[in-house]
Formats: C-alpha cells, sequence, structure tokens
C-alpha cells in the first residue's frame, strides 16, 4: 500500500498493529539483531531482577511501531527520524497495541515530509513505549558522491 | 568465596543437536563439527565438539556460580584435545586468588574441561569483579553523587569507545523482518528501527559494564531508556556499515526506583564510502539504592 502525501492529514489516525509476542518470538529476535541480554530469555534470571517473567525487548518494540510505520506509508517514503522512549516493561503473551497519529505536515530538505506520534499500549490501556517519526516522501537524497 | 572453593562441577553429554545449534548461532559450518565422513578424512573417530562452545560453557558455569553481584571481566581458554560429539564431560573450576581492589574483590579462578578418563581437555581461567553487599550507613541522599570525574574518565566520555563493521545482507533483514513479524520480506531497504541490530553495546562486542564496578551502592534495576536515530539515507542490504561508538553524557537524578544513573552513547554509521548514513543515541539507565553502600 502507498499513502499519497495529498491524502494524509493532520490528526489522522494509522491502523492500529496488535502483536502478541511470544517467547519464541523474543529468541528469534535476540538471533537477528545479536541481543542476547539474558533478561528476555531467562526466566529465572528476570524473576531475580523481580519481574514476572521474560520481558519484551525495548528495540522489538520500536521495531513494532516501525513497522506500524512502513506499512502504513510504503516503499515510496522513508523514516528519516525516529526516537523512542521506554515506559514500563512489557511481557510476552499479551497483546501490545501499536498506534500511531499523524501531528504535522511540513518540508524536510525540500521534500514533503510527515510527523507522527506512535506509541504501544498493553492490555491494561497503559502506554508502555512513546516514539516520534518524521516520514519523508519520495526518493532520499544520495550522500557522498 | 575464598581460595580453594569449588565451582560446582556440571556434567555434561555432549549432542549432536548442541555443535548444529553452535554452528548456527555463530555462522561456522566447518563440516568437521557435525559430519561424520568428514571428520574420518581428518582421522578422527567421529564429528568434534566446537572450542568455543566449551568456552561458552565454562562462562556460564563461572557466571551461574557467581550470581548477581559479579560481572566477568577476563575468560581465557586452551583447548588441549579434541572431544567427540556424544562424549560425557565434566566442567568445573575453582578460586585460585581473592583480591580486594577498590569497590570490589577481584576474583581469579581455575577452569577446566574433562573427559570420561579424566584428561582435561581444555585448560582456561577467568577474572571475576564481586561487588560487596554491606549493611546501610546513614548518609544524606543529597549529598551522594554517582557521576563522578573518576566514572567520567573511566566510561571515556567524548572519546571514541570502538569501531566495528557489520554487513547488511538481504538475509540478515528478513531474519530480523521475520522476528518482528513483518511480512515485508525481501525488500532491500532495512526497517526504521534496524539501527538497534548495529549497536555495539547491545551485541556485547563493546563490554563498558566494569565500569559501574565504581559505583559503590546496590544496583537494583535497570535497561534501556530511549533511542533515537536520524538517517541520512535508509540503511539497505549490500550495505557494509562502520559503526563508531562515543559516550557523549552520563547524569543521574532522582526517580521512582532510587538514583537513576544515564549513560548515553552516540554511534555514527558510516557506509563503505565513508559517507555518514545515520546517527544514533541509545540512552540506558541504571537505578541504585542510595541506602545500600558497598564496599
Amino acid at each position: 500500500m502507498n499513502i499519497r502525501y495529498a491524502d494524509v492529514a493532520v490528526g489522522d489516525r494509522l491502523p492500529a498493529l496488535v502483536k502478541v509476542p511470544t517467547t519464541e518470538q523474543l529468541v528469534r529476535y535476540a538471533g537477528a539483531a545479536h541481543d542476547f541480554a539474558r533478561i528476555h530469555y531467562d526466566h529465572a534470571h528476570a524473576v531475580s531482577r523481580g519481574f514476572d517473567g521474560v520481558i519484551v525487548h525495548g528495540l522489538l518494540k520500536a521495531a513494532f511501531l516501525g513497522q506500524l510505520v512502513t506499512t502504513w506509508c510504503g516503499p515510496d517514503a522513508w523514516v528519516r527520524r525516529f526516537g523512542v522512549q521506554y515506559r514500563r516493561v512489557d511481557l510476552p503473551a499479551q497483546p501490545l497495541i501499536c498506534h500511531g497519529k499523524v501531528v504535522a505536515k511540513h518540508e524536510e530538505k525540500g521534500q514533503p515530509a510527515v510527523d507522527l506520534e506512535l506509541w504501544t499500549e498493553n492490555p491494561q490501556q497503559q502506554v508502555t513505549t512513546k516514539a516520534t517519526a518524521t516520514v519523508v516522501f519520495g526518493a532520499p537524497q544520495e550522500v557522498g558522491e | 568465596m575464598r581460595v580453594g572453593e569449588s565451582l560446582p562441577p556440571q556434567p555434561v553429554q555432549v549432542t549432536l543437536a548442541d555443535v548444529v545449534r553452535w554452528s548456527g548461532a555463530v555462522d561456522d559450518y566447518t563440516p568437521l563439527h557435525f559430519d561424520a565422513a568428514a571428520a574420518k578424512e581428518r582421522g578422527l573417530d567421529g564429528p568434534v565438539v566446537n572450542g568455543p562452545w566449551k568456552a561458552a560453557v565454562l562462562a556460564r558455569l563461572v557466571t551461574d556460580w557467581a550470581g548477581e553481584s559479579a560481572t566477568l571481566t577476563r575468560l581465557s581458554c586452551r583447548y588441549r584435545h579434541p572431544d567427540l560429539v556424544g562424549a560425557g564431560l565434566t566442567f568445573g573450576g575453582t578460586v585460585t586468588a581473592v583480591t580486594p581492589a577498590g569497590g570490589v574483590d577481584e576474583v581469579e579462578c581455575e577452569l577446566w574441561v574433562e573427559d570420561g578418563e579424566g584428561n582435561r581437555t581444555v585448560t582456561g581461567g577467568a577474572t571475576l569483579h564481586v561487588r560487596r553487599a554491606q549493611a546501610a550507613e546513614p548518609a544524606d541522599p543529597a549529598e551522594i553523587t554517582l557521576v563522578t570525574e573518576e566514572l567520567t574518565a573511566a566510561l571515556r566520555v567524548g572519546e571514541e569507545a570502538g569501531r566495528f563493521t557489520y554487513p547488511i545482507t538481504v538475509a540478515d533483514l528478513d531474519r530480523y523482518r521475520e522476528a518482528v513479524g513483518d511480512p515485508a520480506l525481501g525488500h532491500e531497504v532495512a526497517p526504521p528501527a534496524y539501527f538497534g541490530a548495529l549497536d555495539p553495546v547491545e551485541r556485547r562486542e563493546l563490554q563498558i559494564d566494569p565500569t559501574l564496578d565504581l559505583v559503590p551502592y546496590a544496583r537494583t534495576g535497570g535497561g534501556n531508556a530511549f533511542n533515537e536515530v536520524e538517517y541520512e539515507r535508509p540503511l539497505r542490504a549490500g550495505d557494509v556499515i562502520t559503526v563508531v561508538t562515543s559516550y557523549t553524557d552520563v547524569y543521574e537524578r532522582d526517580g521512582r526506583a532510587g538514583r537513576l544513573l544515564f549513560r548515553v552513547r552516540t554511534n555514527h554509521l558510516y557506509d563503505a564510502q565513508g559517507a555518514l548514513v545515520a546517527r544514533t543515541r541509545m540512552g540506558h539507565v541504571l537505578a541504585f539504592d542510595l541506602g545500600r553502600r558497598i564496599a
């Protein structure tokens, strides 16, 4: 799907993305991102750190929000800026709902751009991750020569 | 921990599944480790257990034994004899020295792997920094500063901490997308959060935790606080990215969980032509209990 810049309006909501991370997914992410912090796959270790069990990688939640954005904007736009703040931990086997909305339209180095606010929500409707992103429409300008 | 103390010996029956998992995890597909015919050509009676796998089991033996208050700072192994897959091995170790050093005890261990005949097929050593827990002493939290000149110097704030080169392939991106559950497989453009997979600290290639032994309070928690990226262009399959990491900020503030120590590192990501592709800021937070001073 490619959304057209002209069709984007401030206040638009992105179609929500629901993820239910599994422990297998955490292990797969650990392998794919080379992040082997034990808190994400070793139950006994997580309990010794005071959690109910292993916790979802912050950067995996960032990746979910990234998927929310790229699914919405399509391959003809690209993410120039992306910032994520981790507010609460999330546990696997619980729904994690990824939300987003358009907060501004502007130009970024002469190209049309959109600013987004993004967040993940747990089943208690608490915001567990807050993020912002700037999406640029059109091809990236090549750097260097 | 005292000199002469034994680490609990760990018997392991090595299976072919163990070495195949290891081959996949480290991307080392030398047939000697899983192909009986290849092993026979080399004059061995069967596939040979990977040396670094044995080192990894020894490291785990040490860290499980030492517990949360210890940081492994050195590990060395000498592979003396091959072990065949299927062998019953025993992993063990002994404490050889305990030396107080600043806020920690420096603990030296001798490590070994023994086969069924009692031959030591691996010998090695490890060093641990073990933080000491002590009774609380009254102190005014307002007068306590965690960010000392010593800590700032140990983190080498503002200086290059390391540089690492990571090639990006379509297979890397697809493995990542499969892990995330993103159906857009095969795309050459990397997902926006992929910068997180190119962080030398998350990948444990840049070790910085030993510097925290300089903080003389009990650590009660922590994790990533924030991640930010600004791209000049998207990362793509085919890129060979050199990541230059430096610590750019260390600060503290009081929070619900105690005194919070933030360490912010900045990565500059360059492509093979030396052009800047992205800048990232990675913020990590640790909580300390100022009522529990150690050492």
